[in-house]
């Protein structure tokens, strides 16, 4: 009797790993799939920015986004990933009440040289820290890439990698820290949510990208003398709202990366959880994040009939959701996002009568909205648990009112005063004669359209 | 509006978590939410009809 009980045991205990071992392997595989999917954001913003730019600018533009990504990839491996580990307590870098940060726990996991490299590389033992951090280099990316398009055709190449790199390794991480991590002092002392990272990842990139346009100043034709503002259309509409879809497809790996894996560690048991470990689940993003698309459109339509607003905003009636995807009903989605559709051109009127040149509305598009949208919830949904346990912080208008300004801070202030030392070093800004020349032909060794943009030939026959 | 249950903590067992769960927020919120689609539509006709009546 007691041989066939410990046979049974053995059994058990073999099932119970093989299944713990599936588990973990579809949680490596699940994050490994959002990565592709949120490099189809980068397509996006690459097809997004290029169509914006006149002829003269398109591959300038497109080398810019591409090297954002190249760089941005290595600076959140060297330096990115220990910031998110480090800083969740605030600046003295101590111990959070959940263990899981600080200095030293960092220091531990997170950095690629010493015994914390052995988290840094393939480890058969580890099959969770490399997808994970590939998520997370891929939200940081995509703050580069937000900044990229404002700043197209007259900002120059290096000086622009560089403020990718602050923006992408540093701000938004250490908003990210403050604001999504289970030791967050924000969501442990506010009760901020901010699931899909309205204001911590697209308002902090927003207003990055304000800082930095009012030292980079308005391309050379965009005001005229009494203030008025001139249009510079892009010189293909087409592919710039083709873009913006691509964006769109991408959006659904980003938030698909926000989620915890049911069964890892963090997780709502065998459920999924967001990232704060409280319960969702990927029906919940389906509903919300369909419903804010369509909303966003409409909302759009309304006001502008333009292709490229309306696309903008889809992307803007994700964003004003985005901080409660996890848990709104998807009919409020699409009201939320039926708002912020009809703000957003009247909110980029404002930013170009303050003499903004922000050549694709992304001001707008993440920062306003994103801050509306972290607003929304404080109205909306308060009340919620922000985190597990009994006496957890709750959410509330007050907590996302912190939690907004907070991200603006840190968004404005890293973005000002770095390229504010750019511009005194002199690698800000193109020279006047090189704008008005086109930056393809100073300094790109090939041609956009080689034979023009011209009729296609006639079909034979 | 808010979180759905008495008690503000998250337990096992809970179902449905949207705001306003199990109440006559969610048929509030969709028949807002079909007013604004119909209304956009209204609004979208009479835009058209308008532009139409330019290019006679």
């Amino acid at each position: 009797m007691e041989d066939q009980l410990a046979e049974l045991a053995a059994q058990v205990a073999a099932i119970e790993a093989k299944g713990n071992m599936t588990n973990t392997m579809f949680a490596e595989a699940y994050y490994y799939i959002t990565i592709p999917l949120m490099i189809i954001i980068h397509a996006g913003f690459l097809a997004y920015e290029m169509g914006a730019s006149r002829a003269k600018n398109a591959l300038s533009s497109g080398v810019k986004n591409i090297l954002a990504f190249a760089f941005v990839t290595p600076a959140f491996y060297f330096f990115g990933w220990w910031v998110y580990w480090a800083f969740p307590t605030g600046f003295p870098l101590s111990a959070g009440p959940n263990g899981i940060s600080g200095a030293e726990y960092a220091a531990s996991i997170a950095l690629g040289w010493g015994e914390s490299s052995a988290y840094m590389g393939p480890n058969l033992a580890d099959q969770i820290d490399g997808v994970f951090w590939g998520a997370f280099t891929l939200f940081a990316a995509t703050t580069a890439s937000i900044m990229s398009g404002a700043v197209i055709e007259r900002i120059q190449t290096v000086g622009f990698v560089i403020l990718a790199i602050i923006l992408g390794g540093f701000s938004w991480t250490l908003a990210a820290a403050w604001g999504w991590h289970a030791d967050g002092w924000m969501v442990i002392n506010w009760g901020v949510h901010d699931f899909g990272a309205a204001g911590l990842v697209h308002a902090v990139a927003a207003f990055f990208t304000l800082g930095v346009l009012i030292n980079l100043g308005p391309r050379i034709g965009k005001f005229n003398a009494d203030g008025s503002a001139n249009d510079i259309p892009g010189h293909n509409l087409p592919f710039t709202a083709t873009g913006l879809m691509l964006i769109i497809v991408g959006f659904w790996g980003f938030l698909m990366a926000c989620l915890v894996v049911g069964g890892e560690a963090w997780s709502w048991g065998a459920n999924f959880a967001n990232i704060y470990g409280t319960p969702t689940n990927l029906g919940a993003l389906t509903f919300n994040i369909l419903m804010s698309i369509a909303g966003g459109i409409i909302g759009a339509w309304i006001m502008t009939r333009d292709p490229f607003w309306m696309m903008s905003g889809a992307l803007a009636g994700i964003i004003s959701c985005a901080s409660g995807l996890d848990i709104y009903f998807p009919a409020m989605s699409l009201t939320i996002a039926f708002g912020a559709g009809v703000l957003l051109k009247p909110a980029a009127n404002v930013i170009e009568k303050m003499g903004i040149d922000d050549a694709v509305g992304a001001v707008t598009v993440h920062g306003t909205i994103g801050i509306y949208g972290m607003l929304v919830l404080g109205i909306v949904a308060s009340g919620y648990p922000a985190a597990l346990g009994e006496g957890a912080p709750v959410t509330s208008f007050t907590g996302q009112l912190v939690g907004a300004v907070v991200f603006i801070a840190i968004g404005l202030i890293t973005g000002y005063v770095s390229s504010l030392i750019l511009k005194m070093a002199g690698m800000l800004r193109v020279p006047e004669a090189a704008e008005i020349a086109g930056l393809d032909t100073v300094k790109v060794p090939a041609q956009a359209y080689p034979e023009g943009i011209a009729v296609s030939p006639p079909a034979s026959n | 509006m808010g979180f759905p249950f008495d008690k503000a903590e998250w337990v096992d067992g809970m179902e449905a978590i949207f705001p306003g769960a199990g109440s006559s927020m969610p048929g509030t919120w969709t028949v807002i939410a079909i007013v604004i689609c119909i209304g956009a539509l209204l609004i979208g006709q009479k835009s058209e009809t308008a532009k139409y009546k330019k290019h006679k």
